[in-house]
């Protein structure tokens, strides 16, 4: 870890850091601020009520909207916040390493002291550090949120947190081996199609396994199967387990990306 | 201070460098010359640890380049060929996180080279023309005042008051005693700082040659102009070294006759034909490495010419 580049990385990637993050937010309090209206609607509830389970899943709302956070966990964290964290993690892993190679501004910094590991160490620190910053700005944009927008509802600001800390967990997973790919791929756009590929994947794995029973072992397959919002919020989530292996996984990998770059040949 | 050692490195476009062999000693500046894709940036990625050797050994401070590369270049200071910056930063930005990343306390000579190449360094990188990237480079390479600097074509950009500063800055930087190895196209500038030079051709080093023996023994060319065209054969057969022959819009035959030490031969030669007019120039060593860069035609030259690798490789 070098603290000198951990800053000025820092300090070039804190801006799409924080848009991220607060655009994240404003979509949550957009969510929060029409919760009011839908649950006065009955009609939303027997609406759902006559959809077919399964399809109830796929949409995240197997336990209807009858609490904000289920609401939440269905209409936010099933879909969208899946959607820009992944985003924002494959891109920012593109960036630390695959694309200052391409740009050869890897030449310079290689030219210090700094050894690959260091270097590769320093960089995953700021893109982990860049997914706390995102998961920081979900987890007090939904409780503020709540308490703004919605203040007669209740909000499980526990459970809230949980479901916040296993989604940075699970996002730290997606940005190691993003990270991967950028550390071992030839240029940024294998880095880039190699992440948003895999994540993709599993995304797509998750949801047709939710469609039926004789599909449900593509969601074995599925990184995302391991964060269900719903199950979550309602405590059935073996919570510590799945934050353990995921944090282990996501060291593994990281750990793998450094010994990678430290190995490949670069042409700079 | 610099060795590589049978250092063999294979693109798998067949480019690369093939068994290649020298020593930069310390406090020499090396001059290392050839065309393009000859495989001199391949040479300096492997010094610099990018690129590990397929066989070979390359060392620098008697480290292996690529098992200690980080420990190596705490002592290297390194201007790559083509400059690449962090973006949205300005020049002291980025000259802040080398200088961070070194662990550099001491930026009064970052400073000094700053306001002798004369830039404004608050100036966002991307906004900035060519040459001043490289200076921007140039004091990244120079800054922590290495032991080492490992040069990719440093004059590129600049212009020529700039490119004499920046010899300036060599010729400093081994008063100092530092050890340069330099790559570069520019003669004049490697004949000014370079106590030798290599040249690499195809992958492999074709000669390792004394700059300073190298002027001493400095060849004179003649230009001879003879009225009749087969006296250029007269002069070949007399022994003499005829680099270029020509028929001028006169009519005459212009024939250029190098001449190392021997007058009297060329003299001799001379007097049996019928000359017009004769000139007389030093080589400069663009002309005395100037068939090193040519195609393999110029192999077959280098008998006429007399300037061969022979002697001085790995010395």
């Amino acid at each position: 870890m070098s603290k000198a580049l951990f800053r000025s990385m820092f300090t070039i990637n804190a801006r799409a850091m924080v848009s991220y993050g607060f655009g994240m937010t404003i979509y949550q309090w957009l969510f929060i601020w029409v919760y009011p209206t839908l649950t006065k609607s009955s009609a939303m509830n027997s609406l759902l009520r006559s959809m077919p389970q399964g399809l109830l899943k796929v949409i995240g709302y197997n336990n209807g909207i009858g609490q904000l956070a289920d609401y939440m966990a269905g209409e936010f964290y099933g879909l969208i916040y899946i959607i820009i964290f992944a985003i924002f993690a494959v891109t920012i892993a593109g960036k630390l390493v695959a694309h200052l190679v391409d740009n050869l501004a890897m030449a310079y910094l290689l030219s210090t002291p700094i050894s690959r590991v260091r270097l590769a160490v320093t960089q995953a620190a700021t893109l982990v550090t860049g997914t706390a910053i995102i998961a920081a700005f979900c987890t007090l944009g939904g409780i503020l949120g709540a308490r703004w927008f919605a203040p007669h509802t209740h909000l499980d600001a526990g459970r809230f947190i949980e479901l916040n800390l296993v989604g940075f967990l699970i996002f730290a997973v997606v940005s190691a081996y993003s990270f991967l790919f950028s550390c071992v791929s030839r240029d940024e756009r294998t880095a880039l199609s190699l992440s948003s590929g895999l994540t993709l994947v599993f995304y797509a794995f998750n949801t047709v396994g939710l469609l039926g029973t004789h599909l449900a072992w593509m969601r074995r397959l599925s990184l995302f199967a391991a964060y269900n919002a719903q199950n979550i919020v309602h405590g059935n989530a073996h919570v510590v387990l799945v934050s353990t292996s995921m944090a282990a996984v996501a060291l593994l990998l990281f750990a793998a990306a450094a010994i990678g770059f430290r190995r490949r040949e670069l042409a700079l | 201070m610099i060795q590589l050692d049978h250092v063999t490195k294979r693109y798998r476009g067949g480019r690369g460098i093939l068994d290649l062999s020298f020593e930069v000693h310390e406090g020499e500046v090396f001059g290392y010359l050839g065309p393009n894709g000859a495989g001199k940036s391949t040479t300096i990625r492997t010094l610099m640890g990018f690129l590990r050797p397929d066989s070979g050994l390359a060392k620098i401070h008697n480290r292996d380049c690529w098992e200690d590369a980080a420990k190596i270049h705490e002592h290297i200071g390194y201007l790559p060929g083509e400059i690449g910056f962090l973006e949205g930063m300005t020049g002291i930005g980025f000259l802040d996180v080398i200088a961070g990343m070194r662990k550099l306390s001491r930026l009064e000579y970052r400073d000094e080279l700053i306001r002798r190449l004369d830039f404004d360094a608050r100036t966002p990188i991307r906004k900035m023309s060519k040459g001043m990237k490289q200076k921007v480079g140039i004091v990244a390479a120079f800054m922590h005042k290495p032991s080492v600097l490992i040069l990719d074509e440093p004059t590129s950009g600049l212009d020529p008051l700039m490119q004499q500063l920046f010899l300036d800055l060599v010729l400093e930087a081994k008063s100092r005693g530092a050890t340069v190895l330099m790559s570069s196209h520019v003669f004049a500038e490697v004949e000014r700082v370079c106590d030798r030079v290599g040249i690499i051709r195809d992958g492999r080093l074709v000669a390792v040659e004394d700059v300073r023996r190298l002027r001493e023994t400095q060849r004179k060319v003649f230009t001879v102009h003879l009225r009749e065209g087969l006296q250029a054969e007269t002069l070949v057969a007399a022994g003499c070294r005829v680099t270029n022959a020509q028929v001028t819009k006169s009519g005459t035959n212009e024939v250029d006759v190098e001449v190392q030490g021997d007058y009297n031969a060329f003299v001799r030669a001379l007097a049996q034909c019928d000359v017009a007019n004769i000139e007389v120039r030093e080589l400069n060593l663009e002309e005395v490495f100037m068939h090193y860069y040519a195609s393999d035609t110029a192999h077959a030259n280098d008998d006429a010419t007399g300037v061969s690798g022979k002697g001085g490789i790995g010395e």
